[in-house]
C-alpha cells in the first residue's frame, strides 16, 4: 500500500473509532438494542394477560356440552402458545372488561343436532388489541377443528341412513394437496434447501443493515471535515486528491465493515428471537454473504462519494444520504416479498439499474444453483464500485470544498 | 529588490457572479514577513486561497515560487504551507497525532523525517505535556499555536497564515509573533494576512492594503508609511482607502 494513503487511512480509522458516540449509535444500538427489543416484545406479549369469557347463552344441555368440551380443548391450545390467560365459562353476555367472547347463543344446539342446521358461534374480539386477536384466532381454529368432527359425523349418519358404505374423509376431501418445491432445473429441492432459501431472503433483506452505516461514515469523512474547519489546510499539503480520497473511502470502509457486521449480527439475533419457523444457513451461504457484504460496503460508501465531495454542506449530504438509505431500504425490503428476476423486463431493468440491487441477486442466484450468475452480478458490484470511485475522484473540487454557499 | 517568491499580476477573481478580487498586483520577497491588511469582506482570504491555487481565477497570472499556479499546484504544495484563519485541529486526536499525521504527509510517509519534524513542532507549540492530550480538550490560544507549529514544523519555503492571531490573546498573540520571527530566521518567507494594524506593523517587513479587492498601497512597511507621510500603519491605511 503506498505510504501516503496508509498515512490518511492511519488517521482516518483513529479519529472515527475514537469518535465514541457515533460508533455507539451505528454499532451498539443495533446489535445489542434489536435482540433486546425482541426480548422486551416477547416478555410483554408473555405478560399480557387476555380475559377470555365463554359465555352460553343457550341452556340445552347439548349446548352446554359442547361449550364444556370446546373450553377444555381450548385452555389446552392457549397453553400450547403460552399465553397468559384468564378464562370463564359463564352465561353472562356482559362483554365489559372481556378481551375475547365465544358466545353460544340460544338455539345453538337446535340448530347443530339438526342435518340441515347451520349452529351461530360469535367470535368477538375487544378492538386494538393484538393478544386478543391471537387468542381469537387460536379459538376458531379449534371450533373449525370440532366443526370438522360433527361433519364426520353428520356424513356418517347420512350414510346409514341411505344404508351405503362411505368413507367421511375421502367424501370431504375429494383432492388431497401435496406441497413441494423445485430448483430452476426441475430436480426436487430437499426441505433443508427450502429452509435455506427461506432464511436467504431474510439475509438478503438484511442487506439493509450491512448498507447503511458506510453511507453516513463516508459523508463524514469530506463533509464532517469541511464542517470541523479541518479540511482546507489539508487541501494545501502535498497529498495527492486521489489518494486522500482512496485513504478516505478505505476507512469508511473498513469502519463501516465493523459497524455492518455489528448491525448484520443484532438483525440475524432478532430474527431467530422472533422468526418462529427458525432460520437454516449452510457454510456456502454465510460465505456468499460475507462476501456480498463486503462488496456492499464498498459500493455503498462509493456511492456515497460523490455526494460527500458534492454536497456542500453535512445537512445537504445527509439529506441526499437518506435518499439513498430509503432506495435502500424499498430495494431490500421489495427482495423480501417480491422475487426481482421474475418481474418484467422494464421493471427488472430499474432495479437493476440501482446497483444495490445486485447485492440481492448475488444471493438470489447462489441459492437457486446458478454459481456463474451470482459471480456475474459480484462482478457488477465491482464494477460500480470502481465507477463510482473514479467518478468521485473527478468530482474533487477545492474550491467547492472550502467554500460555505447556499 | 530580493528573489520574488510570490508574484501575482492583474489577477481578477469572482466567487459566482460576484467580482471579488479587482486587477490585483503583488509581489512577495524571499525572507519577508508580508502582511496582505485590510477590513472584513476586502478579499484577503480569497487572495490567499487563490495564491495558494485552492481557487481558480478568471484572469491574470499567479507565481508561486516560480510555478504557474494552480497548474503546478502539486510541486508548489510540497514547499509551502497554509494556516486557514478558521483552522481547527482534529479534535480527538492528541497535538502530538495531530503534527505527526502532517508531518508524515509532508515527508511522504519517511517516519523518520515525520519525527524530526514533529520534534521541531513541539518545540514551537511550546505547550508542554498537553501535546499528548487530545486538542479537543485545548483553549483557543493553544489550539492556535498547535496549528502555527504544524504550519512552520516542516520548514516550508513560504508560509501561507490568514489571520493568524484572530481571536487569541495578548500573550498567546505575543508567542505567535515570536514563533514567526523565529521562522523567517530559519528561512522561511511569510506571507500573511490580518485586519489588526496595529498588531501585525510589529512583525511585518512589506504590506500590501487591499479594499473592496483592490490593492490600494504596497511596498516596505517603512516606504508605505512615509509615501503617506504618516507615522504607522494604522493611519497609512486610512489615508489609503479615502478614510480620513
Amino acid at each position: 500500500m503506498p505510504s501516503l494513503l496508509r498515512v490518511v487511512l492511519w488517521k482516518e480509522i483513529i479519529d472515527l473509532l475514537r469518535d465514541r458516540r457515533t460508533l455507539v449509535a451505528t454499532l451498539f444500538m443495533p446489535l445489542v438494542g434489536l435482540p433486546l427489543l425482541a426480548l422486551i416484545t416477547g416478555a410483554a406479549v408473555s405478560q399480557e394477560t387476555i380475559v377470555i369469557h365463554v359465555i352460553v347463552e343457550d341452556p340445552n344441555n347439548e349446548t352446554i356440552s359442547f361449550a364444556d368440551s370446546f373450553y377444555q380443548q381450548y385452555i389446552d391450545e392457549l397453553n400450547k402458545y403460552s399465553l397468559s390467560y384468564t378464562i370463564v365459562m359463564t352465561n353472562d353476555s356482559n362483554l365489559s372488561g372481556v378481551q375475547v367472547a365465544i358466545i353460544f347463543p340460544v338455539g345453538f344446539s337446535q340448530n347443530m343436532t339438526r342435518l340441515d342446521g347451520t349452529a351461530r358461534v360469535y367470535v368477538s374480539v375487544l378492538l386494538g388489541s393484538p393478544a386478543a386477536e391471537r387468542a381469537a384466532q387460536i379459538a376458531r381454529m379449534v371450533l373449525s377443528s370440532m366443526e370438522y368432527q360433527m361433519i364426520i359425523q353428520r356424513v356418517e349418519n347420512l350414510s346409514s341412513i341411505a344404508g351405503i358404505q362411505v368413507d367421511p374423509y375421502s367424501l370431504l376431501n375429494p383432492i388431497a394437496i401435496y406441497s413441494a418445491s423445485h430448483k430452476p432445473g426441475g430436480q426436487a429441492a430437499t426441505s433443508k434447501e427450502v429452509g435455506v432459501a427461506s432464511s436467504a431472503r431474510l439475509l438478503e433483506f438484511a442487506l439493509f443493515f450491512v448498507a447503511n452505516p458506510a453511507i453516513f461514515y463516508m459523508i463524514d469523512s469530506f463533509m464532517g471535515e469541511k464542517e470541523r474547519r479541518t479540511i482546507e489546510s489539508l487541501l494545501a499539503t502535498p497529498i495527492p486528491r486521489r489518494t486522500l480520497v482512496a485513504g478516505k473511502l478505505l476507512s469508511s470502509v473498513i469502519v463501516g465493515l465493523i459497524v455492518a457486521f455489528g448491525d448484520f449480527a443484532g438483525v440475524m439475533i432478532y430474527f431467530y428471537l422472533t422468526y418462529s419457523a427458525g432460520l437454516v444457513f449452510t457454510p456456502g451461504l454465510v460465505i456468499v454473504h460475507v462476501v456480498t457484504s463486503l462488496l456492499l460496503v464498498i459500493l455503498t460508501a462509493s456511492m456515497a462519494l460523490p455526494i460527500a465531495i458534492r454536497a456542500g454542506s453535512v445537512r445537504a449530504a445527509q439529506g441526499m444520504a437518506l435518499v439513498m438509505t430509503l432506495i435502500a431500504m424499498s430495494i431490500y425490503f421489495t427482495a423480501l416479498v417480491v422475487d426481482i428476476t421474475s418481474l418484467s423486463l422494464t421493471s427488472r431493468a430499474i432495479f437493476e439499474s440501482i446497483p444495490l440491487t445486485h447485492a440481492v441477486l448475488v444471493i438470489h442466484y447462489y441459492i437457486l444453483g446458478e454459481t456463474m450468475r451470482s459471480l456475474l452480478h459480484i462482478l457488477v458490484m465491482g464494477a460500480f464500485a470502481v465507477a463510482f470511485y473514479i467518478i468521485g475522484t473527478a468530482l474533487v473540487n477545492d474550491e467547492k470544498l472550502v467554500m460555505f454557499r447556499d | 529588490m530580493g528573489e520574488i517568491i510570490v508574484e501575482v499580476r492583474n489577477l481578477t477573481k469572482k466567487i459566482g457572479k460576484k467580482p471579488i478580487l479587482h486587477n490585483i498586483n503583488l509581489t512577495v520577497e524571499r525572507g519577508s514577513i508580508h502582511a496582505v491588511l485590510g477590513p472584513n469582506g476586502a478579499g484577503k482570504t480569497t487572495l490567499l486561497r487563490t495564491i495558494l491555487g485552492i481557487y481558480s481565477y478568471e484572469s491574470g497570472k499567479v507565481m508561486v515560487l516560480g510555478y504557474k499556479m494552480p497548474e503546478q499546484r502539486s510541486i508548489v504544495n510540497k514547499l509551502i504551507s497554509y494556516l486557514p484563519e478558521d483552522a481547527q485541529p482534529y479534535e480527538r486526536l492528541t497535538g502530538y497525532e495531530n503534527l505527526f499525521y502532517y508531518a508524515l504527509i509532508y515527508s511522504g510517509g519517511i517516519r523518520e523525517t515525520a519525527e524530526k519534524m514533529v520534534e521541531l513542532g513541539i518545540k514551537l507549540s511550546n505547550l508542554g505535556d498537553a501535546i499528548y492530550e487530545k486538542t479537543g480538550t485545548y483553549s483557543k490560544g493553544m489550539k492556535r499555536r498547535l496549528l502555527l507549529a504544524r504550519t512552520l514544523m516542516c520548514k516550508p519555503k513560504l508560509a501561507v497564515l490568514d489571520e493568524p492571531t484572530s481571536g487569541v490573546d495578548v500573550v498567546s498573540s505575543h508567542k505567535l509573533r515570536q514563533i514567526l520571527k523565529e521562522a523567517v530566521k530559519n528561512g522561511t518567507t511569510i506571507l500573511l494576512s490580518g485586519h489588526n494594524i496595529l498588531e501585525i506593523e510589529n512583525i511585518a517587513t512589506h504590506v500590501s492594503f487591499i479594499n473592496n479587492g483592490t490593492i490600494v498601497a504596497e511596498g516596505s512597511t517603512e516606504q508605505v508609511k512615509r509615501s503617506f507621510s504618516v507615522a504607522n500603519l494604522e493611519e497609512a491605511f486610512l489615508k489609503a482607502v479615502g478614510a480620513t
